[in-house]
């Protein structure tokens, strides 16, 4: 078995066995209903008393075969509001890039959080997207009512 | 009568309270006292027992079928306590030996005490050699002294290897405990990771990094240092995120104490890496 096949077997395993509250993480089911480590699905909670909170925003994780060595790709839907995603729904997070501080050693655990730390806290300095980072920065309360728009579409039962 | 009846002169025969030591006894101090063959000896037999010790840890690493045995461990590590204390106290006879007021006694020409010398001593009130030799042990009951076997004990390398060995034996999963720290601030109870950070599996020929004293499977850090090479850097940064250390092929050694803990936390829990990893 490689390196990439080991490691996303075990990284389901301690998913399973143990996970950050309000989050959920699966892989994809191939059209032969056997499973597909190498893709997931997966949701990111907002957290309390922000503008994101009381939804769980869907996810895709997208494992290459180089991983752990190369990082995943995760992706918000297209045109999710965020500053740093971009328009397609790539996340653009300084842990998911190789060329900056992707690790091997970082975990899936690991990026999940990352992913909703960077929710409500968007980096002014990599913006991605047009719309959301403009709001943000010029217009606050646009920026509010859209976010809190998307919250409502993604909200928690 | 019988001879008893006879009066004998009574005689105002009084030893002083000071007495010059004989010049032969002195002789004698002299030469036990600057014996170097004793730490000569301490350190053959240390090294033996390192020795020894080395080849019996060696020869289970070899061995997977074997356990390591916690009392010939235990008994190796007792006996370089014992040497160790044997040097402590050989460094305490020493520092009695240098001591200003003691060797005072061997430079000092003295006649030694006769019946016609007894006189001239009777006046003397100074503290005998074997005064000054008892106070100065005394003093080395104090604190300050058996710090010194502390230190001795901590500094030893290979002694403080053994009781890293016999701690990871009995805990396979738990931080060593640093003795230098407060133990108030080490109750945290932290865990040792028997895991390989890239694969998550446990780990079954683990290496670490000198530099930064991270641990891997050597097969996979080797894929990784090959990325590396091949890379527009042409460095391999440590897989652990929050460490800023490179990798070199270099600086990677095996590591015994995690082999150690896995071979034993196998055991512990009587069951094997491949039950585990095998899907
Ligand atoms: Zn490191």
């Amino acid at each position: 078995m490689s390196l990439n096949q080991i490691r996303l077997q075990e990284e389901r395993k301690q998913w399973r066995k143990d996970h950050p509250f309000g989050f959920y993480a699966k892989p994809m089911k191939t059209a032969d209903g056997s499973l597909d480590l190498r893709q997931w699905t997966a949701g990111i909670p907002g957290k309390q008393n922000t503008l994101w909170a009381n939804a769980v925003y869907p996810i895709t994780i997208e494992f290459p075969e180089e991983y752990p060595s190369k990082p995943p790709k995760v992706r918000f839907p297209a045109n999710f509001f965020h500053p740093n995603v971009y328009p397609s729904g790539t996340v653009c997070l300084s842990i998911l890039n190789e060329e900056q501080d992707w690790r091997p050693a970082i975990t899936l655990k690991q990026i999940v959080l990352g992913v909703q730390d960077l929710l409500d806290t968007p980096n002014d300095e990599s913006p991605a997207q047009e719309p959301a980072y403009r709001a943000y920065k010029k217009d606050r309360a646009l920026y509010e009512k859209k976010v809190k728009e998307q919250a409502k579409k993604y909200a928690s039962a | 009568m019988s001879d008893s009846e006879e009066e004998v002169p009574t005689m105002e025969l009084k030893l002083p309270d000071y007495l010059p030591l004989k010049s032969e006894l002195m002789r004698d101090f002299e030469k036990s006292f600057h014996n170097r063959t004793i730490p000569d000896i301490i350190k053959v037999q240390t090294r033996q027992i390192q020795e020894a010790a080395e080849k019996y840890i060696q020869y289970v690493l070899e061995h997977p079928q074997l356990d390591f045995d916690e009392s010939i461990l235990s008994s190796f590590e007792k006996s370089l306590e014992n040497l160790i204390r044997s040097e402590f106290e050989f460094s305490k006879l020493e520092a009695i030996r240098k001591n200003p007021s003691v060797s005072a006694f061997a430079s000092r020409e003295e006649s030694d005490l006769t019946l016609d010398s007894l006189e001239s001593y009777q006046n003397i009130t100074k503290p005998n050699f074997s005064d000054v030799i008892e106070e100065q042990y005394l003093e080395m009951k104090s604190p300050k002294y058996s710090k010194g076997y502390k230190d001795l004990i901590h500094k030893h390398k290979f002694y403080n290897y053994l009781n890293d060995i016999l701690f990871v034996i009995r805990n396979p999963e738990d931080q060593i405990p640093d003795e230098n720290e407060d133990e108030e601030l080490n109750v945290s109870g932290g865990k040792i990771s028997l895991k390989d950070p890239l694969s998550l599996n446990y780990y079954s020929d683990p290496v670490r990094s000198k530099r930064c004293k991270h641990t891997f499977e050597r097969s996979n850090i080797e894929e990784q240092l090959k990325r590396g090479e091949a890379s527009r850097e042409r460095i391999t940064h440590c897989p652990i995120a929050a460490c800023s250390q490179v990798i070199n092929r270099a600086d990677l050694e095996a590591d015994v104490l995690m082999i150690i803990r896995i071979r034993s936390f196998q055991r512990l829990h009587n069951k094997t890496r491949d039950v585990d990893t095998v899907i």
